[in-house]
């Protein structure tokens, strides 16, 4: 496997294999200098939520699974 | 870089790049760009020819589109080098690429969409975005060619009366065994990824590294199957849609034999420079941070390869059984086998390894590099979701873990099980590409918990504009001069018939990394087609002009009108502003 290349007269590196959990990305800080913020939303999906969207989803789903299932037939492709 | 640490020694092709990019005051990217195989049917036709009219009608004078199609010669699909990765008879791979030689195909099978996106026929419908810069930049065009895909199905219903159903996933029955009533063997389609890379990063190099990548980064980017596939035993859900059609390590074939590293690597290119990896592991993806994931995780591990700072580290005893077994461990229990390294581990550790080398490679080489660094935080936070094993913390974050959440949910109210039409019907509905009625759009997009990487807006322009990059200059290029144009591949070549001359003119744009140059192109633009082809070798754009002897395709037109989609159904010319 290749290795970086050095400089003459330098030492020689070793594997480029991860160390330690040692310089992880600093959370970005908020605006107001407290808390960083996340990136990513937090929170869950509670039971209402789940029973909220099930509801929603009903009504696109096409009545007859089977017949749908069955209609759906492709090719195939790469 | 402070003082003291080592110098690192770039290889020239590297070098080429950097300096283009240092010139041009931007951070490093690794051009990239997405091909997506869609699943089509339509009431009232057979489903084999489904995606294959929804490409050719597009001709069809209602609908509004000039005739473009556009020549292929399909020995440019298969280069030496990938003949010489391993041995496959060329002339196999040629015959069942012929039919990009037939005057039907040429006239109704390829079509050039105004964001320099490619429109085709290739046994499934396919779409491939423009030539990208970064993650960013994929996932706003990417999402454009949905909505254009998801326009022209209104379009096919308000104009011919026809009902497309479309659908984003990877796996649909080939036939059903009506005797015995049950369905029988799954075909798959693709979502391929592409990434520019160094010619001289070697395949002893790209293959472990990357085939144990596309591997592992499962949990990230599966858009998650209810099901198993080709004789593999059943499950009742998984993470990945396509791990069950991968069967060797490595090879140039695509539809059957499927290898976890795809050694086509047609540059589209300056060959003795670049290489393109062709990446046909990846589910097709609704969520755009599973896009996003993708393709900035992946190019990062591009840029540590090139730099030779990428080894077989996380290299896998056995990556085609571990991608099968990676995509079964929704819970990230099982323990993985390395070729290097005696000790096991789970999925989620080597995750959390990837992201520490991914940081630290970045803080080292690159610390200015805004874009991908926010990939790698957002990739951290991703873990330590995944670590919690809560699907309604991921939903709206990874594709698999939210259809996982809203299949098992449901299952569990009507009393179904996985093995159910019922499950495989969501399976597949969450995939419709119908921007107001399928599952992901209605119920995931524009729910809180959704992380979107792409601006509504951005979208919209990205609609009809291309990218700032290569792709613009192509695009542009066709359209100006387009009554000369021959043929062209869309992303690199433009063949041109000079009819009072009788010369037929090849420009080539050799290399993925040139910017576009709104300046520049005004002036270029306004030159005739012999003064412009005199002048584009000079312009510092990395083209080239020859002459060639024999012209193969003489038929070519393309589109000469824009798509307004507020439009009655006339298309109309649209201006081209331009802001970064």
């Amino acid at each position: 496997m290749s290795q970086k290349q050095v400089r003459p007269g330098a030492k020689k590196e070793e594997p480029t294999q991860p160390r330690e959990h040692k310089k992880k990305p600093e959370a970005a800080p908020s605006k107001d200098g407290g808390a960083a913020a996340a990136t990513v939303p937090k929170g869950s999906k509670t039971k209402e939520d789940l029973d909220k969207l099930l509801d929603e989803v009903d009504d696109i789903l096409e009545e007859n699974a089977e017949e749908f299932v069955r209609t759906y037939v492709q090719r195939g492709g790469e | 870089m402070s003082s003291g640490e080592e110098k690192i020694i770039l290889k020239p092709s590297t070098l080429i790049m950097v300096k283009i990019l240092i010139e041009q005051e931007k951070q490093r990217f690794v051009p990239c760009g997405i091909e997506t195989e869609f699943g089509m049917i339509c009431k009232g036709t057979d489903p084999w020819y489904a995606g294959r009219n929804f490409v050719y009608d597009l001709a069809h004078p209602i609908m509004g589109f000039d005739k473009s199609g556009m020549a292929w010669d399909p020995s440019a699909r298969l280069s030496d080098q990938e003949r010489s990765a391993k041995s496959v008879p060329p002339a196999s791979e040629r015959e069942e690429h012929e039919f990009f030689l037939q005057k039907t195909w040429r006239e109704g099978g390829n079509h050039l969409l105004p964001p320099g996106a490619r429109f085709y026929d290739d046994a499934q419908a396919e779409l491939s975005t423009p030539l990208c810069h970064n993650p960013n930049m994929v996932v706003v065009w990417s999402r454009a060619g949905y909505r254009w895909i998801d326009d022209l199905r209104k379009k096919y219903q308000e104009i011919l009366g026809k009902e497309y159903r479309i659908y984003r996933n990877n796996v649909a029955f080939r036939e059903i065994d009506s005797y015995a009533g049950f369905r029988r063997h799954r075909v798959s389609y693709a979502c391929h990824e592409n990434y520019t890379i160094s010619r001289s990063v070697s395949w002893e190099t790209l293959i472990p590294v990357f085939s144990s990548w596309f591997v592992l980064r499962t949990p990230l980017i599966g858009a998650g199957k209810v099901g198993a596939d080709e004789d593999s035993p059943w499950v009742d859900f998984q993470m990945s849609q396509r791990a069950d059609f991968f069967d060797c390590l490595y090879g140039p074939q695509t539809t059957a034999n499927r290898p976890v590293y795809n050694t086509r690597d047609t540059a589209y290119a300056d060959e003795a420079l670049y290489r393109r990896m062709h990446v046909i592991t990846g589910d097709s993806n609704m969520c755009e941070l599973s896009e996003y994931l993708k393709f900035g995780l992946t190019s990062i591990l591009v840029m540590m390869a090139e730099d030779g700072r990428a080894d077989s580290h996380f290299e896998l005893l056995d990556p085609v059984r571990s991608f099968g077994k990676v995509s079964r461990d929704i819970e990230f229990r099982e323990l993985l086998d390395f070729k290097n390294r005696r000790e096991r581990k789970t999925l989620l550790d080597c995750l959390k390894e990837y992201a520490d080398l991914f940081w630290n490679y970045l803080e080292i080489c690159q610390p200015d590099n805004e874009i991908y660094k926010d990939v790698v935080r957002r990739f951290y936070e991703i873990i330590a979701l995944l670590e919690t094993r809560d699907l309604g913390a991921l939903f709206g974050k990874s594709d698999w873990a939210t259809k996982l959440f809203i299949i098992k949910g449901a299952c569990e109210r009507k009393g179904q099980t996985f093995r159910s039409d019922f499950a495989m019907t969501l399976d597949r509905q969450y995939h419709d590409n119908d921007h107001e009625g399928g599952i992901f759009f209605r119920q995931v997009q524009n729910d809180p918990l959704t992380v979107r990487i792409a601006a509504d807006e951005a979208i919209e322009r990205a609609m009809v504009e291309p990218p700032p990059t290569r792709s613009r200059w192509i695009t542009e290029t066709i359209f100006k001069f387009r009554e000369w144009v021959s043929s062209s591949d869309f992303w690199h070549t433009i063949t041109f018939f000079l009819r009072d001359t009788r010369k037929i003119k090849i420009l080539k744009f050799d290399s993925p990394y040139i910017l576009w140059d709104e300046e520049l192109a005004a002036r270029l633009f306004s030159l005739t087609l012999p003064e412009f082809l005199e002048a584009v070798p000079n312009a510092g754009l990395d083209a080239v002009v020859k002459d060639r002897e024999e012209l193969i395709f003489t038929y070519l037109s393309c589109r000469d009108r824009r798509y307004d989609p507020d439009d009655d159904g006339e298309f109309v010319q649209l201006p081209l502003p331009w802001r970064l």
